[in-house]
């Protein structure tokens, strides 16, 4: 069978969610809001993984229940990761093990949505979104090439947000989003507590086929 | 319709980007992916010894059991590059026959299940893989602390066993484990990675410098 490529998979996810509709937007309408984020660790997870991620997305479709306001799901995905030099650690039995540490944080959240304009029209529109729901997560620590310690967990996300719609094109149906959101991400795992991070998007909004 | 066909789309890009995530051990080199571990006893007095001697063989243990008694070429490497690392911090190698101070048998270990290992298994009286009486009549192996493995599949690992020959009368006959170093991890058993295995060792067992 032959091996359909990422652009390929790209061109036909492209048709199948935009379609030919080209009216202007309004309440009743559902459009999707596509992502790419750069994500900031903190707290404990930035001691874990101190290092930004940009392996980072998230997706959402939101349907217009008023001209303002829009509500929908959201997926996402991070995934951190640090591969810290070679050291030497002590065990507790006193045996010295010299290693590279190799980090990785996974977490997807998927999330009810919502979202509110703060203007029904004009060249930018600003928001703010809250999502909440529930957060698959992945974490994991190598020492070399074996898994030192590995935990998986369904647990809870919390995702405010805030940014700006800036519609492009005749009807303005479509456009460009710019947002900065903060995730709040309970975990319990050794010395980790939680998963909170920061991030700042950029993505685009597409209409729906109706 | 044309709505499912929107949320699929919106599915095989979310399936998609899913592929997205680093795999974390494809970026660590040979070297990077090793683990080097030592353990010692620490109550041995390494300023004591002087000389030591190297069995003339390897075993490889498959599984737990004895496959075979080696001296391939990589061995041989093996051997020359501990054999080095000794000398260099002052202690002189002897035959067996010479009464070293310390005695040092050095196995390839391969394992194809999941478990923890003791070391100390392989150094049974008669029918152990290594004899006692090789480095001496009456005497016998001793562990004072222990060495464990954990083996994955197909998992393999060098490992380096010295004992203390000297006292070894005043110890019940008993050769008592002094030190261990272990090789374990991707490129354990290339000759390129020789070298920068056993000085990881070393580098990491200052009380050897002692001498």
């Amino acid at each position: 069978m032959k091996r359909v490529s990422y652009n390929t998979i790209l061109a036909i996810a492209a048709v199948l969610i935009v379609g030919f509709d080209a009216e202007a937007q309004r309440a009743g309408d559902t459009r999707v809001n596509l992502n790419y984020n750069l994500a900031f660790p903190t707290g404990s997870l930035q001691d874990f993984t101190s290092k930004a991620t940009g392996r980072a997305w998230n997706v959402n479709l939101l349907y217009g229940a008023s001209d303002r306001l829009a509500i929908g799901v959201e997926v996402g995905y991070r995934n951190f990761y640090e591969s810290l030099p070679r050291e030497v650690y002590v065990t507790e039995d006193g045996s010295q093990v010299s290693a590279v540490l190799t980090n990785t944080v996974e977490v997807l959240p998927l999330l009810a949505k919502a979202r509110y304009f703060f203007s029904e029209g004009g060249k930018t529109r600003p928001f703010v979104s809250v999502g909440a729901g529930v957060n698959f997560a992945t974490v994991t620590q190598y020492a070399g090439e074996f898994t030192n310690a590995t935990d998986n967990k369904i647990g809870f996300a919390a995702i405010p947000e805030a940014g700006v719609y800036i519609p492009v094109g005749k009807n303005g149906n479509v456009g460009i989003t710019l947002a900065a959101s903060y995730a709040i991400m309970p975990y319990d795992f050794g010395t980790i507590d939680n998963l909170n991070h920061a991030a700042a998007q950029i993505g685009v909004i597409v209409p729906l086929r109706r | 319709m044309k709505t499912m066909f929107s949320i699929a789309g919106v599915a095989l890009l979310a399936t998609m980007l899913l592929g997205c995530a680093k795999d974390p051990l494809r970026s660590l080199d040979d070297d990077e992916a090793r683990l080097y571990i030592t353990s010692h006893d620490s109550t041995a007095n390494f300023a004591s010894y002087n000389t030591f001697s190297v069995s003339d063989s390897v075993r490889v243990i498959e599984d737990n059991q004895l496959a075979e008694i080696a001296f391939t070429s990589f061995d041989q490497q093996l051997v020359a590059s501990f054999v080095n690392e000794m000398e260099q911090r002052g202690y002189s190698r002897v035959g067996r026959n010479a009464d070293p101070d310390l005695v040092v048998n050095i196995s390839r270990i391969y394992n194809n299940q999941t478990g923890i290992i003791d070391y100390s298994l392989y150094y049974n009286d008669y029918l152990g893989y290594y004899d006692p009486y090789y480095w001496g009549a009456g005497y016998d192996y001793y562990f004072p602390f222990p060495v464990y493995g954990v083996y994955t599949v197909t998992e393999g690992g060098i490992s380096i066993d010295m004992f203390d020959a000297m006292n070894a009368a005043t110890n019940g006959n008993q050769l008592k484990l002094v030190w261990n170093g272990l090789i374990r991890g991707r490129g354990t058993f290339s000759s390129s990675g020789v070298s920068t295995s056993m000085d990881a060792l070393f580098a990491q067992s200052p009380y050897l410098d002692s001498n």
